[in-house]
């Protein structure tokens, strides 16, 4: 009798473990499959939102063109009004395309060698900086005065690195101009861009009112006007 | 003697009703599953999938209605500024045509490279690996860029002076606009030269390695348009410095 009874609750324990396991392992499970719709619906939101608003700048852009044209087609504006219009927006595309030194709140970052002789800097250091203070918004940067554009590389020489087809050095120096607060508490932020490379190398970060970003130099050495053919 | 005969009965009992719980709980959990959160969170992407469509078919007509609009504009201002017959002014017309080439408001066309990345489909040891990265398409660019490209776009985005490439959750940012991958990157300039020096580099074989697809494509002619929004939100913060 006794036997019997001990075989009867080993069997109920065995089954209870089993239930435990596989009540453990459903759950899982479902919580996989649930994070990953999870994260299938918030891509498609993403996308909507990105639409959307894409949607309402253009709206704003359409109007804001259908006024100028109004605006440009009227008898209001005279010659001169006209030829300053011009004028304008002349001076808007060369601050927009790094053709004039521009002045704005904002950060200077200085990177040196740590204490480590062998962790000098690299080129997807800076690479991945500048991408950081870009997100955040910064709407002009340079790398030890040379101001960055859209087609400027940044590549590993040796010990040099070469921005905009000039060789540099370190120590680096790495302006921006956005809003100076914003800038400092996203690259500061714990466990951001600052923490990761201040594990191999000294950074200084100093907040300005008055960041002076030089315009480029050596623009053939950027662009490429002969490829750049206008489609039509 | 009696003592232990209760214990015996009491841990049966003890046992038995937790089964019974577990029993439950588990029925439950695998029915709520079923038949509740899958079905409501695969309606509710239906219907954002819908608006979604929605969105850019509208997002189609804004965009002919603004090529439209800007053809008109920029017609009547050449054949105004035309007609005033002025050297200085026909100077200043050409300036202004090459800094929009430059600074990626014009659309160009030219031969070059298309660039086709896809997250891993057998996701290895470490997933973070199998995954594309703000960093990867940021080098991929600049090897681009070294190689003399001369415009780029990532999903048809221009890349702009000011262009941000960060990941935000399951998506990049790139001009503030949120994309998924695969991410099509497309570059004009010396489709040769750019080929062989990107199947050289570091990075792509760095992603090839972690089974991440990585497609290179020589074409004779690709059309990179222009950045069509406002591009105030990469000036408004700029002040010309004045000259002393």
């Amino acid at each position: 009798m006794k036997i019997f009874k001990t075989i009867a609750l080993t069997l109920v324990c065995i089954m209870l473990g089993i239930m435990l396991s596989l009540q453990y392992k459903t759950i899982g499970a479902n919580e996989k499959i649930m994070t990953e719709e999870y994260e299938r619906l918030e891509d498609v939101k993403n996308q909507l939102l990105t639409e959307i608003r894409k949607n309402e700048e253009l709206r704003e852009k359409n109007k804001e063109l259908q006024d100028q044209i109004e605006n440009f087609q009227s008898a209001s504006s005279n010659e001169s009004q006209k030829i300053e219009m011009l004028q304008t927006e002349i001076e808007r595309l060369q601050i927009f395309s790094g053709f004039t030194d521009v002045i704005g709140s904002g950060v200077r970052i200085k990177l040196k060698r740590g204490k480590h002789e062998y962790s000098s800097i690299r080129d997807t250091d800076i690479l991945k900086l500048v991408n950081e203070l870009k997100a955040t918004g910064a709407q002009a940067i340079s790398v030890n005065g040379q101001r960055l554009l859209a087609m400027s590389e940044i590549r590993k020489a040796g010990n040099y690195i070469i921005i905009n087809g000039v060789q540099t050095a370190e120590p680096f120096e790495v302006l921006a101009i956005s809003d100076k607060d914003k800038l400092e508490a996203a690259i500061t932020m714990t466990g951001g861009i600052v923490d990761e490379l201040e594990l191999y190398m000294d950074l200084e970060i100093e907040k300005s009112d008055e960041i002076v970003i030089k315009k480029v130099e050596n623009e053939d050495l950027i662009f490429n006007i002969d490829l750049l053919k206008p489609a039509e | 003697m009696k003592i232990k005969y209760y214990i015996d009965k009491f841990v049966v009992f003890l046992c038995l009703f937790l089964l019974g719980i577990f029993l439950t709980l588990q029925y439950q959990s695998a029915k709520s599953f079923a038949d509740d959160s899958n079905r409501k969170d695969s309606s509710e992407i239906k219907e954002y999938i819908e608006k979604l469509e929605l969105e850019r078919e509208e997002n189609k007509l804004l965009l002919e209605e603004n090529e439209k609009l800007e053809k008109d504009f920029e017609n009547s201002k050449i054949k105004y500024y035309k007609e005033l017959n002025n050297y200085e002014i026909e100077k200043m017309l050409s300036e202004r045509d090459i800094l929009k080439r430059y600074s990626g408001l014009t659309d160009v066309i030219g031969e070059g490279v298309i660039v086709t990345i896809m997250d891993a489909e057998e996701i290895t040891d470490d997933l973070e690996l199998s995954l594309i990265h703000d960093m990867d398409i940021v080098r991929i660019i600049n090897v681009l860029i070294e190689n003399d490209a001369a415009a780029i776009s990532i999903n048809n985005e221009r890349y702009l002076n000011a262009s941000e490439i960060i990941c935000s959750g399951p998506t990049v940012r790139i001009n503030r606009n949120y994309y998924p991958a695969p991410y099509i990157i497309a570059a004009v300039g010396d489709a040769d030269v750019i080929y062989a020096n990107l199947e050289k580099s570091n990075i792509i074989s760095l992603l090839r390695n972690y089974g991440i697809y990585v497609g290179i494509e020589k074409k004779d002619e690709i059309e990179i348009s222009r950045y069509s929004g406002s591009v105030d939100w990469m000036i408004s913060q700029l002040k010309e410095v004045e000259e002393s």
